[in-house]
C-alpha cells in the first residue's frame, strides 16, 4: 500500500510528451520513478476550482435514471475539478454503472444535467461525446478481441480532436505500454488478462481525452495485477487527464483518489475527501449491510 | 392443477369467448356469407393453435401451416371417395390405396398422424436457443411444403387435389372453434402453462425454479400442433380442394398477424385479433378491384389484401408489441380498464408486460438490438 | 454424367452464389442481430432492373452495373425506412417485421409488374468453355470467378480500410465502437450498402442463370443462403462464406447423383442437415467459441 502513496499533486495540462518516466515496466516489479515524483509540483487542494477557471470542469446535476419501473439512480450531483483523480464507490447495485452509462451517454437520464467543460452533454451521442474530450475504459477488458492491438489502438485514435497524427499518437502509446509494442500484430483477444487491461487504457488514451472513466479497472484481475494497473492510472494525472474511477474496491480506489462519492441504492450517501471517506462510520454499513441509526 | 377459483375464473373466461365466437359468427352471417364465417372460425382455431405454443413459450414459429397442411392432406386422402382417389391420383402407391376410412376416422389420424411429427420435431426443437428454435419452425415449414409438393402420386404435388369429402360448415366449425378456445385456456392457466410462460420472460430464472422447460415447451408444441391440425382438417373438408401453397408462406402471414395484433398471450388476445384481420381483409378484398373512397380513388391492386395484412402487422409491432389484449385476458381487461397504467414511454417493439430497460425512442440515439 | 470438373466448377459456382448472399445476411446480423427475411427480394429488385434496362435499350455493362447499384440503393432504403424504427427491438420483433416486409414486396411485385416470370436476356457469356481440354459452362464459371473476386475485394475492404475495421469493430461490440467515436449509423447504413450490393451481384448472377425474373425468384436462392449463414455461424464472417460454398458443394453434388424422382427433396434435406448442425451446435459451425457481450 505504501507504494501507491504518490505525491498529491495537479497539474493544468502539461506536455503530453516526453515523460519519459511513464514506462510501465514489463516485468512484475513496480516502481515510481523518484525522478517523476521530483519534477512534480506539490501543490495541495483537494477542492475543486483552484486552477482559476470559472466554468466547472466537470458537474452533474440533479441525475435520475430508470429502467422499466426500477429507479436506478435518484438525484445524483457530483463535480470533479481539472486535474482531480475522483472515485465513485458503491456495493453492487448502487448506481455506480448506471452513472457512468448515463455520462457516456449508453443510457438515456430521465432528469438532471452532465455538465463537460460548459458544455451540457446530457443528450449528446456517445461518438459526439467521446470527441469533446470524455471517454471511458469500460468493464471486463473489453478489447476487440478480433481484431489485432494496431487495429485497436487505431480505432481508438479516430475520435481524436488535436493535430498530433495517429501513427505519433500510436507509437506514443506503445512506448508506454512497452508489452504492447512486442504484440502489435497479434489478435487482441490472444492477449493475457493484464495485457488487455493494458489495451483497453492504451485505447481509451488514444483519442487525447481529457476526462477519463474508468469502470471497474480491478474487476477480475489477480490482486497484484489489480494494484499495478491503479498505479498506472495514477500516474496518468500527470499526463493531464482528470480522472473518475468506478470501483467496489474502496483501498485501492481511495489510495489513488483526491475525493470521493459513495452510492448506496441509487443515491449519494457520503462524500468528501479521501481522508474524511475513509473515517466515514456509514461506509462500512454501506458495504456491509450493517444497520445503523444514523444512516 | 388449478386453483378453484382460477378454474372458475377461467370457464367464466371461456363463455365469454364462446360468447364473442357466437356473436362474431352471426355478424357474419348476416354481413357476408356462411362460407366467411366458416374461413374465419377456421383462422380461430389455426390461430389460438399457433398461439398456444408461441404465446406460452416466447419462441416464434412459422412452422404450424406445415400441420395444418399435413392434416388437410391426411385426412382428406383417407377419407376420399376410393374411385374418386384412383382417378386423380393415377399413380395413388397400391399400399395405401386400400385405406378408405370414415370422415372421423380420417379425422383421427390424421391428427394422430401430426401429432407424431410434432413430436420428432419437436424434440430438436425445444432443444434449440430461442432464435435458433425459430429457424428451425422455418425449416420445418419449407421441409413439409417440400415434402407435399414432390410428393406427386399422394398429394398431386403443387396442383391442386381435388374430391375432398365436403363435411365442415360453419356450426361444425363453431364447435371445432370453441372447443380449442376452451382447451387453450384451460392449458394456459394450467400448471404446465404457467410454467411454460414463466420460461418465456426469463428462462434462466424459471430453470432455477425446478421448471424443466424442454419438457413444457415440448408439451406446447405437441398441443398446439394438434390444435392447427383440427385447423387444417376444419379447412380442407370445407374447401373440398387445396395445394400445397395454401399451407405456406401467405397462410403463415395471415395467422402470425392475427396471434400478434390481438395479443399472443392471451386466447382472448387471439380471437379479438382473428376478428380484426378478418374485417380487414374482407375490406380489403372488397377494394381489390378499385374502389373509391369519397374524393380517394384506390387502384386495383391484386394481392391488396396480403398487403395491407403485412403493413397491419408491422404496424402492431411497433406501436403495440403485446397486441391489443396482450396483458390480461378478456375478463380482467374489462375489469381493469379503470385502473392506470405507470406512465412511461414506450418503445417500438416493447412489450409492456415486461420490465425492460427504458431507452429513448428518438430516432437519434441509436442502440442495439437484444440478444 | 458429369465430369469432376464440370462438377467442381458448378459447386464453386452455386457455392459462389450462396456465399455472396450469406455474407451479406451475416454482415447485416452481426452488427444489429437482424435476420433480414427480405434479402431475397433485393435479388428481385436487381432482376427487375435489368430487365426494365433492358427493354429500354440500354447497354449490357450499364445495365448490369445499374441493376447491383439499385439493389445496394434499395437495401439503404429497407433500413431507414422499415428496420430504423424498430433499431431496439427484440430479436422476435426483428423477424416478424422483415418478415412482413419480404411478403409485402413479393405482393407489390406479382400487383405491380406481373405475377408471371419475365424473360431476361443477358446471353453475353459462351455457354460452353473449355478448361483443360474439359467442357464446362460458361455461366457456372463466370458466376464462380466474379463471386472469388468480389469476396476478395470484400476481404481487403474489411481488412484494410478504416471503414471496413470500424465494421468489424462494431460487429463484434457495438457500444464499445462508439467509445470510440466510430459513428453508429454510418457503419450500419454501410453494411447495408455493401449487403445490398452483394445482394445485387448474386441477382444479376442468378438471372443469368435463369434468363428469368419473377416475384418469387428471391425466396429460394436466400432461404438456401440462411441455412449456409446459419450453418457457418452467423457471427463469424469467414466461416459463412465457407458454408456457403459447402451448401453450394453439397446441392450439386445431390444434384448429380441423387435419382431423379428423390432429387426435388434435395431442399428438404438440406434443411435437415441444417437442423442437425443447430442441434449439435447452435451457434453454428465455424462460430468463436465464446462471443463476450
Amino acid at each position: 500500500m505504501a507504494l501507491l502513496r504518490l505525491t498529491r499533486h495537479r497539474r493544468t495540462r502539461p506536455d503530453r510528451r516526453g515523460e519519459s518516466d511513464d514506462r510501465v515496466p514489463a516485468s512484475n516489479g513496480v516502481e515510481v520513478s523518484q525522478h517523476h515524483a521530483d519534477t512534480i509540483s506539490k501543490e495541495h487542494g483537494a477542492g475543486a476550482g483552484a486552477g482559476g477557471s470559472q466554468v466547472p470542469f466537470f458537474e452533474i446535476s440533479d441525475l435520475s435514471v430508470a429502467y422499466g419501473g426500477i429507479q436506478a439512480l435518484r438525484q445524483l450531483s457530483l463535480h470533479v475539478a481539472e486535474g482531480e483523480i475522483v472515485a465513485l464507490l458503491g456495493p453492487n447495485g448502487a448506481g455506480k454503472t448506471t452513472t457512468l452509462k448515463a455520462i457516456v451517454g449508453w443510457t438515456p437520464a430521465n432528469r438532471g444535467r452532465i455538465m463537460f467543460e460548459g458544455r451540457n452533454i446530457t443528450r449528446l451521442k456517445t461518438e459526439d461525446i467521446v470527441r469533446l474530450g470524455v471517454t471511458m475504459v469500460p468493464q471486463g477488458r473489453q478489447v476487440f478481441s478480433r481484431l489485432t492491438v494496431a487495429e485497436n489502438l487505431m480505432l481508438g485514435g479516430l475520435a481524436r480532436a488535436g493535430r498530433s497524427s495517429n501513427g505519433d499518437m500510436a507509437s506514443d502509446m506503445l512506448d508506454m505500454f512497452t508489452v504492447l509494442r512486442e504484440r502489435n500484430r497479434e489478435l487482441a483477444g490472444n492477449l493475457s488478462g493484464g495485457e488487455q487491461q493494458q489495451l483497453v487504457i492504451a485505447r481509451a488514451l488514444m483519442s487525447n481525452p481529457r476526462l477519463v472513466i474508468f469502470d471497474e479497472p480491478s474487476l477480475g484481475l489477480a490482486p497484484a495485477l489489480a494494484t499495478r494497473t491503479f498505479e498506472l492510472v495514477a500516474r496518468l494525472r500527470s499526463r493531464g487527464l482528470t480522472i473518475i474511477i468506478v470501483e467496489q474496491n474502496v483501498g485501492l480506489a481511495l489510495a489513488i483518489s483526491d475525493r470521493a462519492y459513495v452510492l448506496a441504492g441509487g443515491q449519494l450517501a457520503v462524500s468528501g475527501d479521501v481522508a474524511s471517506v475513509r473515517k466515514s462510520p456509514q461506509l462500512k454499513e454501506i458495504f456491509l449491510g450493517i444497520e445503523s441509526a444514523a444512516l | 392443477m388449478m386453483a378453484e377459483s382460477v378454474l372458475g375464473r377461467t370457464l367464466v373466461g371461456t363463455v365469454v369467448l364462446a360468447g364473442v365466437l357466437i356473436a362474431a359468427s352471426l355478424l357474419g352471417l348476416a354481413e357476408f356469407n356462411s362460407a366467411v364465417v366458416t374461413i374465419f372460425l377456421t383462422d380461430v382455431v389455426a390461430a389460438v393453435g399457433l398461439a398456444v405454443f408461441m404465446g406460452n413459450s416466447g419462441i416464434l414459429s412459422f412452422g404450424h401451416p406445415a400441420f395444418m397442411g399435413l392434416a388437410a392432406y391426411v385426412s382428406g386422402l383417407a377419407s376420399m371417395n376410393p374411385v374418386l382417389r384412383r382417378a386423380t391420383l393415377t399413380t395413388f402407391p397400391h399400399l395405401l390405396s386400400g385405406i378408405s376410412l370414415p370422415f372421423w376416422g380420417g379425422v383421427c389420424l390424421a391428427i394422430g398422424f401430426v401429432a407424431l411429427f410434432a413430436l420428432t420435431t419437436g424434440l430438436a426443437i425445444v432443444r434449440l436457443p430461442r432464435d435458433a428454435a425459430a429457424i428451425a419452425t422455418l425449416g420445418t415449414l419449407v421441409i413439409v411444403n417440400v415434402v407435399l409438393v414432390n410428393a406427386r402420386s399422394i398429394t398431386n404435388g403443387s396442383q391442386t387435389l381435388y374430391g375432398v369429402a365436403l363435411t365442415v360448415g360453419w356450426r361444425g366449425a363453431l364447435v371445432v372453434a370453441v372447443l380449442c378456445v376452451t382447451i387453450a385456456r384451460l392449458y394456459r392457466e394450467a400448471s404446465a402453462g404457467l410454467e411454460l410462460r414463466a420460461s418465456r420472460e426469463d428462462e434462466v430464472a424459471a430453470a432455477a425454479l425446478g421448471i424443466n422447460v424442454r419438457r413444457r415447451r415440448l408439451e406446447a408444441w405437441v398441443l398446439s400442433a394438434i390444435i392447427s391440425a383440427a385447423a387444417g382438417v376444419l379447412l380442407g373438408h370445407f374447401l373440398g380442394a387445396f395445394s400445397p401453397a395454401q399451407f405456406y408462406l401467405t397462410l403463415t402471414i395471415t395467422v402470425v398477424a392475427m396471434v400478434i395484433v390481438g395479443g399472443e398471450t392471451t386466447v382472448s388476445g387471439v380471437v379479438m385479433g382473428t376478428i380484426l384481420v378478418t374485417a380487414v381483409l374482407q375490406v380489403l378484398g372488397n377494394w381489390e378491384d378499385g374502389a373509391s373512397l369519397g374524393p380517394i380513388h384506390i387502384p386495383a391492386l391484386l394481392g391488396l389484401p396480403t398487403l395491407g395484412l403485412s403493413v397491419v402487422l408491422v404496424l402492431a409491432v411497433y406501436f403495440r408489441r403485446q397486441g391489443l389484449f396482450g396483458r390480461q385476458e378478456l375478463e380482467f381487461a374489462v375489469a381493469g380498464s379503470a385502473r392506470r397504467r405507470m406512465s412511461r414511454r414506450v418503445r417500438p417493439g416493447a412489450r409492456e408486460d415486461v420490465a425492460e430497460p427504458l431507452v429513448d425512442t428518438s430516432t437519434e440515439d441509436v442502440g442495439v438490438a437484444k440478444k | 454424367m458429369t465430369s469432376v470438373v464440370q462438377d467442381i466448377v458448378n459447386g464453386l459456382g452455386l457455392g459462389g452464389t450462396y456465399a455472396l448472399l450469406a455474407l451479406g445476411l451475416a454482415l447485416v446480423f452481426s452488427i444489429l442481430r437482424l435476420i433480414n427475411f427480405a434479402y431475397g427480394e433485393l435479388m428481385t429488385i436487381t432482376g427487375y432492373i435489368l430487365f426494365f434496362a433492358l427493354g429500354a435499350g440500354l447497354a449490357t455493362p450499364l445495365v448490369i452495373v445499374l441493376g447491383i447499384v439499385g439493389a445496394g440503393v434499395a437495401s439503404v432504403a429497407m433500413e431507414r425506412a422499415v428496420f430504423r424504427p424498430f433499431r431496439n427491438a427484440d430479436a422476435t420483433t426483428l423477424l416478424l417485421t422483415s418478415f412482413a416486409l419480404s411478403v409485402a414486396l413479393q405482393t407489390l411485385f406479382q400487383a405491380t409488374i406481373s405475377a408471371n416470370a419475365k424473360g431476361v436476356d443477358l446471353s453475353f457469356i459462351p455457354g460452353l468453355i473449355f478448361i483443360a481440354g474439359v467442357q464446362v459452362g460458361g455461366t457456372q464459371l463466370v458466376s464462380t470467378v466474379t463471386s472469388l473476386v468480389v469476396l476478395v475485394c470484400l476481404g481487403t475492404f474489411l481488412m484494410r480500410t478504416t471503414l471496413g475495421v470500424s465494421i468489424r469493430a462494431t460487429a463484434e461490440n457495438f457500444h464499445v465502437a462508439r467509445l470510440m467515436g466510430i459513428r453508429a449509423n454510418r457503419v450500419i447504413v454501410s453494411s447495408f450498402l455493401v449487403s445490398g450490393l452483394l445482394a445485387g451481384v448474386a441477382g444479376v448472377l442468378w438471372v443469368i442463370q435463369i434468363a428469368s425474373v419473377n416475384p418469387l425468384m428471391g425466396t429460394t436462392p436466400v432461404l438456401k443462403a440462411f441455412v449456409a449463414a446459419i450453418v457457418g455461424g452467423l457471427g463469424s464472417l469467414r466461416g459463412v462464406v465457407l458454408a456457403g460454398f459447402l451448401l453450394g458443394f453439397l446441392e450439386t453434388l445431390l444434384q448429380t447423383y441423387l435419382p431423379g424422382s428423390a432429387s426435388g427433396y434435395r431442399d428438404a434435406m438440406l434443411w435437415v442437415i441444417l437442423i442437425g448442425v443447430l442441434l449439435l451446435r447452435p451457434q453454428g459451425l465455424f462460430a468463436p467459441a465464446a462471443e463476450r457481450a
